[in-house]
């Protein structure tokens, strides 16, 4: 019995991505809500801590880590979203 | 920072600063880091069983920055609730001074709740460790009730070491309530420090 090879897809196909806008104007959007989601996030997370922690240090460290851990995360979206314009 | 905030009164010492157990925190992580994984996972798991059966290939390598994007997103967002993990876990703690127990409770942000009992006006303090688990890492419930017009309960879950935390409380109470017994012409107002 010969073999039927398997349908290859794209990702508009399976759903992952809307394929009535185009892919550049879709990212590009979702970089725009999530800066100004991470701005609203960042703002109210400083607030917390700047008002309310207990301990200086720890409060500078939560900082701190925070920002290295989101700020790489915030340039490779940006990096990405203009790779795909 | 709360502790300038608090106004403790003239020779108001405090005591111990107790917070929700590690484990309880650890938990809550590894919660948040699951979801975080998970999609990852999810798709590799879907893109390698759809591929060695041959049910279907999908055709990812034209997309790799898009797949970058929404991965980092995610795993963005899955920071954002590790980190609000991390802030209710250290703002969320109990205060005992040798007069009085603060105790804060950060429900959600802009949702706290600030709590202050006496320690003279404490009727009853006990705790519950309960499982297997909880009584292995040494954590419990703890709740205190206080009398008054209307009797009020607080209750906080998840506390290291409770039997010592009900020992240091009933320590200061003593101690409080033997210091008001020697003083009997203290003024409502003294007895409250003020």
């Amino acid at each position: 019995m010969e073999s039927v090879p398997a349908p290859t897809l794209t990702l508009p196909q399976i759903g992952f991505m809307p394929s009535s806008i185009p892919s550049g104007d879709f990212f590009q959007l979702l970089l725009y809500v999530a800066l100004l989601i991470y701005v609203i996030f960042t703002g109210i997370l400083f607030y917390h801590w700047f008002a309310y922690a207990s301990d200086k240090k720890v409060a500078t460290a939560t900082y701190a880590a925070y920002l290295i851990i989101t700020v790489p995360m915030i340039l490779t979206l940006i990096t990405t979203s203009v790779i795909i314009n | 920072m709360l502790l300038e905030s608090l106004d403790l009164e003239p020779g108001e010492d405090i005591l111990i600063v107790v917070r929700k157990h590690w484990f309880v925190l650890a938990c809550e992580l590894a919660g948040v880091l699951v979801v975080a994984l998970l999609p990852i996972i999810l798709l590799n798991i879907f893109l390698g069983v759809s591929g060695a059966y041959g049910v279907l290939t999908v055709d990812t390598s034209a997309y790799t920055s898009e797949i970058t994007f929404v991965t980092t997103l995610w795993l963005l967002f899955s920071v954002f609730s590790g980190f609000v993990v991390w802030t209710h876990y250290f703002l969320d703690l109990w205060i005992v001074t040798d007069r009085r127990i603060i105790s804060v409770e950060q429900i959600h942000f802009f949702n706290r709740n600030v709590a202050i009992f006496r320690l003279e006006r404490l009727q009853d303090i006990e705790f519950t460790i309960k499982g297997l688990i909880a009584t292995f890492f040494n954590y419990g419930t703890i709740s205190a009730q206080t009398a008054g017009h209307m009797e009020a309960n607080f209750t906080s879950k998840g506390m290291p070491n409770p039997d010592r935390l009900q020992a240091t409380i009933q320590k200061a109470m003593d101690a409080r309530l033997s210091e008001l017994n020697n003083r009997p012409n203290l003024s409502a107002s003294e007895v409250a420090g003020e």
